[in-house]
């Protein structure tokens, strides 16, 4: 079976999402959990004069800095539809496609907010945030990719 | 001299919120203690009487509480007083052979500052808070290891008594490891003293039993502040072979995030059983698996499930845009 098509519909209504977090771990949990509680409340500044963010995530020490998305990007926050609920009178044809090779099947999914920045966290490390993969990624090859593709 | 057993005669910053008689099980609170955030670290000295000469020689025990449990805080504390003061009458015989309600009336004699044994008698605690423990242990790189954390504290409250004026002679530490490597080390570091490290030291020198009580008292009190104000069920001793905490401990798990309180040690293999090891026997029903992307892992049962692909490509890579 082929992967499926997302449409994504803008649903924002200019909600702006505040707190967006890339974790240095994979969590294998897509259901409600009481993350303001545990996690959002709780973040604090290092003692350190480098403005970083302190939090812990299951006893392990994690730091923050936040990045600001780079000049014509934004941030959406998108509802994934979970595996196996895709609801199939959304798509354009009334056929079952499940067992048809050729086509594809199309999921619709919402945007509910956008964030224009977000925050990197990382474990115990030395290094700053900019060698940080996901800060390398974000930063530099959207700079490097306005180099070798300029848009009109 | 018996304090009045009043509901709320507890003398400390926002003492109105903690009842006697309402769930609070505490009679005496020390001046270690932060009724504020009582699950943090902390560091809290005492100083002898004014008129106590300083320049005349001293003796000193260190003594810890709550090295095992894998609830709350791990508490280090030294006491030191005058080689020549008499210690013998005042109770403070082998710390274990005592009660936590002894115990708490002995810390609230050494606090008294009017009475002898206040006056010549100092204290320094050194809590280390769970969240702490479990973090150093948990560290990516540069774990930090028990033992090594008690040494430095250790060397630091000495240290800290030293630079006060005080001229420490003598130094007796209760271990649990073998005593000769370290007490070679604290002989080394501290070469103004007699060291002498040995095991059962709190029921050899009265000095270390005053430790003792310090320590324990402190991390007691400690620990039922906080269960008092997580509004919590008993958890019993901490202690992993304690049923009611390994009760407390699966019962009140969040399943993505563990527990409230930063009151337990998830470096404590109970504690990671219940939160992170899916076949345990001990792990919850809504169990959540976390992957830290750790190539030597600490350890943790992977034979039991099969690592899922969605743990290597988090990035959604089963949709096409």
């Amino acid at each position: 079976m082929k992967k499926p098509i997302i449409h994504i519909e803008n649903k924002t209504e200019g909600k702006t999402e505040d707190n967006v977090s890339l974790m240095p771990c994979f969590i294998d949990f897509d259901g409600p959990a009481p993350v303001s509680e545990f996690f959002h409340d709780k973040i604090s500044k290092k003692d350190d004069s480098t403005n970083t963010d302190l939090v812990y995530f299951r006893g392990r020490e994690l730091n923050g800095k936040t990045l600001k998305l780079p000049d014509g990007y934004m941030g959406e926050c998108v509802h994934l539809p979970l595996p196996g609920s895709v609801d199939q009178s959304l798509t354009g044809n009334g056929q079952d496609n499940i067992e048809d090779e050729a086509s594809v099947s199309e999921e619709h999914c919402q945007t509910s907010s956008t964030f224009s920045q977000f925050r990197i966290w990382d474990r115990d490390v030395s290094t700053s945030i900019e060698q940080n993969q996901w800060y390398k990624g974000i930063v530099e090859w959207t700079q490097f990719a306005s180099k070798i593709a300029y848009t009109e | 001299m018996k304090k009045n057993q009043g509901e709320n005669d507890l003398n400390f910053p926002n003492k109105e919120k903690f009842v006697k008689g309402k769930g609070f099980n505490v009679d005496f609170v020390p001046p270690s203690i932060d009724t504020e955030t009582p699950e943090k670290s902390k560091y809290f000295h005492t100083t002898i009487a004014p008129d106590v000469a300083k320049d005349q020689p001293f003796c000193l025990g260190v003594d810890e509480a709550g090295r095992g449990p894998v609830l709350g805080p791990m508490v280090y504390a030294v006491a030191y007083c005058p080689v020549d003061f008499d210690l013998t009458n005042f109770g403070f015989a082998d710390s274990k052979t005592l009660t936590a309600v002894k115990r708490s009336q002995l810390l609230e004699d050494i606090c008294n500052t009017e009475t002898e044994l206040g006056r010549h008698v100092g204290w320094s605690v050194q809590s280390i808070s769970a969240k702490e423990l479990g973090a150093g242990m948990l560290r990516k790189y540069n774990k930090y290891n028990l033992n090594s954390q008690a040494h430095d504290t250790t060397m630091s409250l000495i240290q800290k008594v030293y630079d006060s004026g005080i001229q420490i002679r003598e130094i007796y530490v209760d271990t649990v490891g073998p005593p000769e490597t370290y007490q070679q080390k604290l002989q080394a570091r501290f070469p103004q003293a007699k060291v002498k490290v040995t095991k059962k030291a709190d029921s050899l020198f009265p000095i270390v039993s005053l430790a003792s009580i310090c320590a324990k008292v402190t991390r007691d009190v400690q620990l039922e502040l906080v269960r008092y104000l997580l509004q919590t069920q008993d958890w019993g001793s901490g202690y992993s072979s304690d049923a009611r905490t390994t009760k407390w401990l699966r019962s009140s798990v969040q399943p993505v995030f563990g527990w409230k309180g930063d009151i337990v040690r998830y470096s404590w293999q109970t504690a990671r059983d219940i939160l992170e090891v899916a076949s345990s026997k001990t792990s919850s029903p809504s169990f959540v698996d976390v992957d830290w992307h750790e190539e030597k892992a600490a350890p943790i049962n992977f034979t039991a499930r099969k690592p899922s692909s969605k743990s290597r490509s988090w990035f959604g890579t089963d949709f096409a845009f």
